[in-house]
């Protein structure tokens, strides 16, 4: 027998077939891992979309109705409205005083803060009875129920629509009153307790006020502290230890827990500097506080990248140290010390526990006009509407998370952009 | 078990070999028999393709994304690139030694154990002990390690770490041994010691050594193949070889012209 | 800002600061032209001179400004704002007034106003120094407030976690009972599901990405795992609310079950699905660093690739690997939205994934949004939690970059 088949006798040849039978298995372990991972994150994106997405659209209602006497000094609104109401959808007065209940549901189709808050302007410019014109956004169960997020085949105990909103809703449709719009509110209202007037305009200003203080304080600082630990910091000796204890430290304070940072932010900002609660100067501290690590690690890994020969050249041409690094080492690290800082930023952007320690959880119905302003951010602003039950805030949630994720995407891609840009620069 | 195939016929026959990385054609049309229980030196200039044609007597070609590997290849008769061999048995064959050792992070006894266990090679305790044993015997490194085998092996010295890896290669009880400039890395008494090594280990083993001195090649080898540009120039005995060799391109390597 | 006064004052430091440069500007380019006239050459050029004198100003003024900050806040009383002008006018007056007698040709500025700046960037470099010890120093005293009304054994040993009522007879008034043990539980138990799930998923996923995987794969999955890592955590949350919660009760409730919608498995699932991506790069990294000679070593002695991975890669980046869990573990124990949103609030003691647990995060937030006073128990115990959760998350740290850090120079 040769050599080759000397080996593969039966008990050989039985042992291989274990062993390739392990290998196959392993690598359907592997296949398995990615396929859980890449699952979730279809899941994941699948349900944030298909809740969200029809948050970016409203229903209108076009209504003309009979106001019956804005006379009087306190005339009550919500009763106008409601009887204004009847009278379009021909319910007698007798049945308004039977039924008790069926003013409020009237009002419960219609965005009814809005139309009165619309009532009450007319009324002050003309304060006459008679015919008014009202554009206003249908309720959140009137909206829902257009986009057949509630069922009308269930028993009307089971569903928030009582029968009769179902008929008023279905007249309002075949008179051509209803329309579906771009959802504007969402992006240019404050947080409201209707999930129909609710939007992010506070959370959005919150959120760039934020952005915009911390990466002006933790830009320089972080950067500077890394130009100093790559090119001025002493190497050996004693001084060399206490360096190597700043850098232990800075990676240590970039795997720290970011709920600490608000805790650090609640203890010194706004206790002992004595600062409010709520404000993006507090906001954009803290998350500076929480940014600076990962900004210092990114930018020393692009200065490390430039070669020495550049600076000591340099130098032998008479140029101080100081000269030398700035003029002629920073220029270069500079797009990577960006692309790092930006995806700093990025990170902070979705930054929600420190916030919360804050106090950034607060009800804010007006958009911030100063770092000093109360408001909210984004992600914070997610959380918020997460807490409530109503399918319409699920709705706004999504979209919400939809508007963050495509602004960290754009974030990041800007990111991507500057680095392939950059390596294409050093191949040439 | 094994029984002994005439010393004419060769262990390793090789019809129009060739060798592509992508479009790159690193060895084309090689033709060459290899000997059992001899030594043969591969000798040639740097990139002209002696790794790339040892590395087809294991396959470890297959390993690397890019590389084809067209052309017959025997071992004993047999195609080593037929549907029904398995690389994996193949390499139990074919032991291999690279340039610079790389023992295993783990103990010496570990090391030379790694092949045994394996593939199952050992039916007991005792049984692998004796294997190790034989092996570091063989590859000249039992004296020096005995008493610490438990010992990791990166704590070895460079001449001992390639002895171990040899070592390593021979507990598998392979027929034929590739070795990849096993000297390079090694100061010239652990290459004295390897090379008389080599010349022992011969008289069991089918040996092919890549080197790139022509010291050593003439020093070992039976019988020597000079590659240039991934074509096979000449495959003679190794005395004929340096002293009238038949291509001016190999007279000017072997003395000194080019490489 | 209701309060313009600060501002004000700000305003004055930079009207200080640029008089400053002016001035020292001027003074300095006298003699410049001196010194074209014939005379020695100044050691430092003008602009030299001013940044010097700029920068002194500054820095006196801003110590003016946060000292006066300070006491206004605290001790209105004693800073008025008029004393506080005249300081912050007074002394970088007198620092300009000495600054512009020190601008003379044999003064060399440049030196000087580089040590500065070298100063000034080692200072930045120490922000992170300060940060550290600020955390310390904050959540060491308000715990220590704390442990003065709870003591520190009830706190680490007491199985009954109840801050808003008061339990037993004896204690403080609207003080509740910190027996932490349950907060603790509950973030063991999340973090182990995590660790279950992101342990072996994200392992497998780097070696198979890195070992297995064809280009088209990997261009599809490499992103994928990207944007996983890039999801704020709050989307996280609001995943395992919406979608794996009801889930996982679905399921259960199919199989005979009533589990509630907020679970330690729903948080600790979505958890590790959130870790996935940190676990798979550093293992991605630890691998790649066992070099090529070593697999080349075990595949030439007749190993299959998956024998070569388990008994030479692996065990070569284990101290690697570990690290990488360890860094995990911190992550999960530090993680607070996901489990605000998706684990519940109620202190069961339960080994169960299909309870709703709580965990130290959690809690922290519990204690500390919704309007409360601070000094309260109740507020003081969310930094007691906080500096375990420090502790124990700087310990997991530490090791676990040492051990990563070490590794990868190993081989190199
Ligand atoms: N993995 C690879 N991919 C592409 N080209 C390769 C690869 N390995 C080797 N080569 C090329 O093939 C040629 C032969 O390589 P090699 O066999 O290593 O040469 P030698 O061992 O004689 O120095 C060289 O030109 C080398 O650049
Ligand atoms: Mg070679």
């Amino acid at each position: 027998m040769s050599g080759l088949q000397s080996i593969a006798t039966p008990a050989a040849l039985a042992r291989l077939r274990k062993r390739r039978a392990a290998e196959r298995r392993f690598r359907l372990y592997g296949r398995a891992a990615i396929a859980f991972s890449v699952t979730a994150l279809a899941w994941l994106l699948f349900s944030i979309f298909s809740t969200g997405l029809s948050a970016f659209t409203q229903h209108w209602l076009n209504l003309d109705l009979e106001v019956k006497t804005v006379s009087g000094d306190a005339p009550n609104y919500r009763d106008l409205l409601a009887d204004a109401m009847a009278e379009e959808f021909e319910i007698t007065i007798d049945e308004l005083a039977q039924d008790a209940s069926v003013r409020g549901e009237l009002l419960q189709i219609l965005s009814a803060s809005e139309a009165t808050a619309q009532l009450r302007r007319r009324g002050q410019v003309e304060p006459r009875a008679g015919a008014v014109t009202l554009r206003i956004p249908a309720s959140d169960l009137t909206d829902q129920f257009l986009k057949g997020h509630i069922d009308r085949g269930l028993a009307p105990s089971q569903r928030p629509v009582t029968d009769r909103q179902i008929e008023w809703i279905d007249q309002l449709v075949e008179t051509g009153r209803v329309e579906r719009r771009f959802n504007r509110a969402l992006f240019l209202n404050p947080d409201s307790r209707d999930p129909e007037r609710a939007g992010l305009a506070s959370a959005i200003f919150g959120s760039v006020m934020i952005l915009i203080i911390a990466s002006a304080l933790a830009l320089p600082v972080g950067v500077g502290a890394a130009i100093y630990l790559d090119n001025f910091a002493p190497k050996t000796g004693w001084g060399g230890r206490m360096i190597s204890l700043v850098e232990v430290n800075i990676n240590n304070l970039a795997a720290v827990p970011s709920i600490v940072f608000g805790l650090l932010g609640l203890a010194v900002f706004i206790n002992f500097f004595g600062l409010s609660r709520s404000i993006p100067l507090v906001g954009g501290l803290v998350l500076a506080l929480r940014m600076f690590p990962t900004i210092v690690i990114a930018s020393r890994a692009a200065l490390q990248a430039i070669p020495d020969s550049l600076t000591d050249s340099a130098l032998s041409l008479g140029a101080s140290r100081m000269q030398a690094v700035f003029n002629h080492k920073v220029p270069l690290a500079a797009p990577g010390i960006l692309t790092g800082s930006i995806i700093g930023m990025a990170q902070a952007l979705g930054e929600t526990a420190p916030l919360l320690m804050i106090g950034m959880v607060a009800f804010v119905t007006a958009v911030p006009a100063s770092p000093m302003d109360p408001a909210t951010a984004l992600p914070v602003q997610i959380f918020l509407w997460s807490g409530s039950a109503e399918v319409a805030w699920a709705e706004r949630t999504s979209a919400a998370i939809i508007a963050l994720l495509v602004v960290l995407m754009l974030i990041n891609g800007l990111a991507i952009m500057l680095r392939e840009r950059l390596q294409r620069k050093r191949r040439r | 078990m094994t029984d002994k195939p005439s010393s004419d016929r060769p262990k390793f026959t090789c019809r129009d070999v060739s060798v592509r990385y992508d479009g790159f054609s690193a060895l084309s049309g090689i033709d060459i028999d290899i000997s059992d229980r001899s030594v043969t030196a591969l000798i040639g200039p740097s990139g002209c393709g002696k790794s790339t044609l040892l590395r087809v007597f294991n396959r470890m070609n297959d390993t690397i994304a890019n590389a084809r590997v067209s052309g017959t290849v025997l071992m004993d008769d047999i195609d080593i690139y037929g549907p029904d061999i398995d690389p994996v048995l193949l390499r139990a064959r074919v032991g291999m030694v690279f340039q610079k050792p790389a023992p295993f992070p783990r103990s010496v006894y570990d090391n030379v154990a790694y092949g045994p266990r394996l593939h199952g090679l050992s039916r007991s305790r005792a049984d692998l002990d004796g294997q190790v044993e034989k092996s570091l015997r063989r590859a000249g490194l039992w004296e020096e390690v005995k008493d610490r085998l438990k010992m990791p092996a990166p704590g070895l010295s460079v001449g001992q770490q390639q002895r171990l890896v040899l070592a390593r290669a021979l507990a598998i009880d392979p027929e034929v041994i590739l070795m990849d400039e096993p000297a390079s890395s090694l100061d010239p008494i652990a290459t004295a010691r390897l090379e008389a090594l080599i010349e022992e280990l011969k008289t069991r083993y089918c040996i092919i050594i890549v080197t790139h001195s022509m010291a050593q090649a003439a020093r070992i080898s039976d019988k020597t193949a000079f590659l240039h540009n991934g074509a096979l120039i000449e495959f003679d005995q190794t005395e004929n070889m340096f002293t009238n060799p038949t291509d001016t391109r190999t007279q000017d390597y072997i003395t000194g012209r080019f490489g | 800002m209701s309060d313009p006064v600060p501002i004000y004052m700000l305003m004055i430091i930079l009207a200080l600061i640029v008089g400053a440069y002016r001035l020292a500007y001027g003074r300095a380019a006298r003699f410049a032209q001196l010194a074209i006239g014939g005379m020695a050459r100044p050691r430092a050029q003008p602009r030299h001179h001013a940044r010097l004198a700029a920068v002194m100003a500054g820095l006196a003024g801003v110590c003016v400004y946060l000292v006066g900050l300070g006491l206004r806040t605290h001790e209105p009383s004693v800073v008025g704002d008029g004393l506080w002008l005249a300081a912050l006018v007074g002394l970088p007056s007198l620092i300009i007034g000495i600054a512009l007698a020190k601008v003379r040709p044999d003064f060399a500025a440049r030196a000087h106003i580089e040590r500065m700046a070298e100063t000034g960037l080692m200072l930045l470099s120490l922000v992170a120094v300060i940060t550290t010890l600020g955390i310390v120093a904050s959540l060491v005293f308000e715990a220590t407030l704390f442990f003065q009304d709870v003591s520190v054994f009830e706190f680490i040993f007491g199985t009954h976690w109840s801050p808003q009522t008061a339990i037993r007879a004896g204690q403080a008034g609207q003080s509740g009972t910190f027996g932490a043990v349950p907060v603790f539980a509950g973030t063991f138990l999340i973090t182990a599901i995590a660790l279950a799930v992101a342990g072996p998923v994200g392992l497998m996923v780097a070696i198979y990405l890195s070992e297995y995987a064809s280009t088209r794969t990997r261009a599809v999955v490499k992103p994928a795992i990207e944007i996983l890592a890039g999801i704020p955590t709050v989307v996280y949350g609001f995943f395992a609310l919406i979608s794996v919660g009801p889930t996982i009760r679905h399921v259960a409730e199919m199989m005979g079950a009533n589990v509630p919608t907020q679970s330690a498995l729903a948080a600790g699932l979505v958890m590790g699905v959130m870790i996935i991506p940190l676990v798979s790069s550093l293992s991605d990294d630890v691998i790649r660093a066992v070099p090529q000679s070593l697999r080349d070593g075990s595949t030439a002695l007749g190993a299959t690739r998956s024998e070569t991975l388990i008994r030479v890669v692996f065990q070569s980046a284990l101290p690697g690997i570990i690290g990488a869990f360890l860094l995990a573990i911190s992550r999960a124990i530090g993680e607070t939205m996901i489990v605000v949103m998706a684990a519940g609030r109620a202190a069961n003691l339960s080994a169960n994934p299909f309870d709703a647990v709580t965990t130290v995060t959690v809690q922290i937030v519990a204690l500390l949004t919704g309007d409360q006073v601070f000094d309260s128990p109740r507020t003081l115990a969310a930094f007691a939690l906080g500096l375990v959760l420090f502790i124990i998350t700087l310990l997991l740290n530490i090791v676990a970059l040492a051990v990563v850090n070490r590794y990868r120079v190993r081989f190199e």
